[in-house]
Order: C-alpha cells, then sequence, then structure tokens
C-alpha cells in the first residue's frame, strides 16, 4: 500500500511539473512575474530551443522566450543530436560537473617566457622580441613603448551540499535548484613581466610581477 | 549486506569514468619556414608566400574565437597561430576533477613603413 502511495505521489509530482510548463500558467508567469519566481530562479537553462551547453553550465538567449516549463524547448531533440561529438562531450562534462558534490575544474592558458632569456638593458626591441616570443601586450607611445608578457592559472572547486544544478535542472519544480548549500572558491594566479623601452626602442627596465 | 556490496560496486562503477582529449586549432606553424624570414631584407609578399595567409592581422578579428585572451595586435604586424588544448576528466561517484590546458604557438612578424621585415617573434608552446 505504501508503494502505491509513493508511485502515486511521484506520478503527481512529474505531471504536476510537466503541465506548470504548458500554456497559461506559463503566460501568466511569465508575464506577472518575469523570469524569477519568488521560490528562486526558475530553471537556468529553461532558455528555449537555442541553449548550449558549456562547461559553466547550459547557456542561451531567454530573451522573448517563456520560461517556466520544466525543460527547454526541443530537449530531447537537441541532446540527442549534438551538432558535433565536441558538443556532446562538453555537455556530459558540464553535467557531471555541476552534479557532483565536490568537483575540481584547473585552466591554464599561454606560458610566460623565462625570464632568463632576456636581452640585456639596451637590447633593441627587434633583439627582445626574437628572444621572447611575441608579447601579449605591446603598447606603443610617444617616448617609448611597453611590452607585456603574462600567463593564467585559474581553479574553480565547488562544494554542493543539496541538490546539485545539474540535478535541479531536471526535478520539475520551480526553485527546486536552489534549495542547497554551494561553496564556490575561485583562484586566479597569474605571472609575467612588462618591458619598458626609451623612445629608441631600446629595453630600459624590468617589472616583474610578484607571484601571484 | 552481502546483496548490496555487489549493487554498490556496480553502481560506483556505472557513475565513475574518465577521458582525455585534445583539440586543435589552425594549422601548425612551419618552424623551418621561419628561418628563411630575413630582418631589413625580406618583405610583406614574400613572408605571406612563405608562410600562406596569417590567421590575424590589426584589421582583422578572424582566428580569435578559441582563445579568450588574444595579444594585443600591433599595427603592422602580421600574426600566424596554432593551437592545442589539452582536457583530462575525471569522475568518481561524487567527485569531479577537469584540467584544461590551452598551449599556443604565435609567429608574428613585424613590418616597417616599407613593408619589409623589421622583427620576428616566435614562440612555441605546443612542443614543450
Amino acid at each position: 500500500m505504501r508503494a502505491v502511495r509513493l508511485g502515486a505521489a511521484a506520478s503527481l509530482f512529474v505531471f504536476g511539473g510537466v503541465l506548470a510548463g504548458c500554456g497559461l500558467v506559463t503566460l501568466m508567469h511569465d508575464t506577472i512575474l518575469g523570469p524569477v519566481s519568488p521560490a528562486g530562479r526558475i530553471h537556468d537553462a529553461a532558455v528555449g530551443s537555442d541553449f548550449e551547453a558549456t562547461l559553466e553550465g547550459v547557456k542561451g538567449d531567454a530573451e522573448g522566450e517563456a520560461r517556466l516549463r520544466p525543460f527547454p524547448r526541443d530537449l530531447i531533440r537537441t541532446l540527442g543530436s549534438p551538432s558535433s561529438f565536441r558538443k556532446l562531450v562538453t555537455g556530459l562534462e558540464a553535467f557531471f560537473l555541476g552534479a557532483s558534490s565536490y568537483s575540481d575544474r584547473r585552466t591554464s592558458a599561454g606560458a610566460t617566457p623565462e625570464l632568463g632569456r632576456l636581452p640585456a638593458v639596451g637590447a633593441s626591441a627587434g633583439d627582445v622580441l626574437a628572444a621572447l616570443g611575441p608579447p601579449d601586450q605591446w603598447v606603443q607611445f610617444a617616448g617609448g613603448e611597453t611590452m607585456a608578457y603574462r600567463s593564467e592559472r585559474t581553479r574553480w572547486t565547488t562544494l554542493n551540499i543539496g541538490i546539485p544544478p545539474a540535478l535541479g535542472f531536471l526535478i520539475p519544480i520551480p526553485g527546486a535548484s536552489s534549495l542547497a548549500y554551494r561553496r564556490v572558491t575561485e583562484d586566479l594566479r597569474s605571472q609575467g613581466f612588462v618591458l619598458f623601452f626609451d623612445e629608441h626602442r631600446r629595453l630600459e627596465r624590468v617589472a616583474v610581477a610578484p607571484p601571484g | 549486506m552481502r546483496q548490496l556490496f555487489p549493487s554498490f560496486l556496480t553502481a560506483a562503477a556505472l557513475l565513475s569514468g574518465c577521458a582525455t582529449g585534445t583539440e586543435q586549432f589552425g594549422r601548425p606553424i612551419p618552424s623551418d619556414r621561419i628561418t628563411q624570414i630575413e630582418v631589413g631584407r625580406s618583405t610583406r609578399a614574400e613572408v605571406l608566400t612563405l608562410l600562406g595567409p596569417p590567421v590575424r592581422d590589426p584589421g582583422s578579428k578572424k582566428g580569435q574565437g578559441h582563445r579568450s585572451e588574444v595579444p594585443e595586435p600591433v599595427e603592422g604586424a602580421l600574426y600566424w597561430e596554432y593551437s592545442e588544448r589539452h582536457e583530462r576528466f575525471g569522475t568518481a561517484i561524487l567527485f569531479t576533477y577537469f584540467s584544461q590546458e590551452t598551449l599556443t604557438d604565435t609567429l608574428m612578424v613585424v613590418f616597417d613603413a616599407r613593408n619589409v621585415v623589421e622583427a620576428v617573434a616566435f614562440e612555441q608552446e605546443t612542443r614543450r
């Protein structure tokens, strides 16, 4: 008997959630309340047919779309036929990153040239470029110029206790994904140096950023 | 309890996985041809003949799509770029690890007012 009751409750739960995304209720909500429910944001991913899975989650242009839907439009068709294998993998990675209680994401871009390769003070800009490679930023101004070399490393750690965002997206209850304790730590470290040249395009001095 | 243990192991196996991959953007820069560029002698036309069309020049935004941070373009310079993005992904039940490293080879050739090579800068990160 208990199992039957649970089954009936689950059916009502799903049915009610699906109904909430249709017709009059959707129109009334979107017209009167806008995209955010008193219970919290409805669904971050309910953005219509033009949505895309990225590592930061599902993104899309929600402008002009009715948003009180349990799922985006064409969800099954879009997820079932991703435009490329790469998109499919990104979607899966984003789902697992969002669904995990603890996730660790690290990115790095570029590498700073070794300072040991830097020519001595007084070297020409051409010699510096030949030794270090293209700068990330090169500013030329009256009376001199500067070249900046830098690299960045970022680490995000996310702790979710409760309903993770990626699973809240699958639960057709407005604000379900808000029922969680979430702690996100972002650690951005950059390193690099700036070279100053005089008006004759000769290396004048070097400024090295302390390790961040 | 004995019946639960195999179920737990099966569930753990189903909820775990790993993946690695490399994405490539553009064509590798032929480093052997860079040595043929002579500062003060080679012309813009000769460099273009040698290396093909650049991915970026100060007047174009082409080729910037895969990088969030791109070097500031310099007036009178042409750029050739090749990038590799290495990814590692692993998940075990409720823990997920993801790392992404973007390495870029960049060749910048600076021309003077006469369209003659003034400086050549090449940085190869992909073979470090």
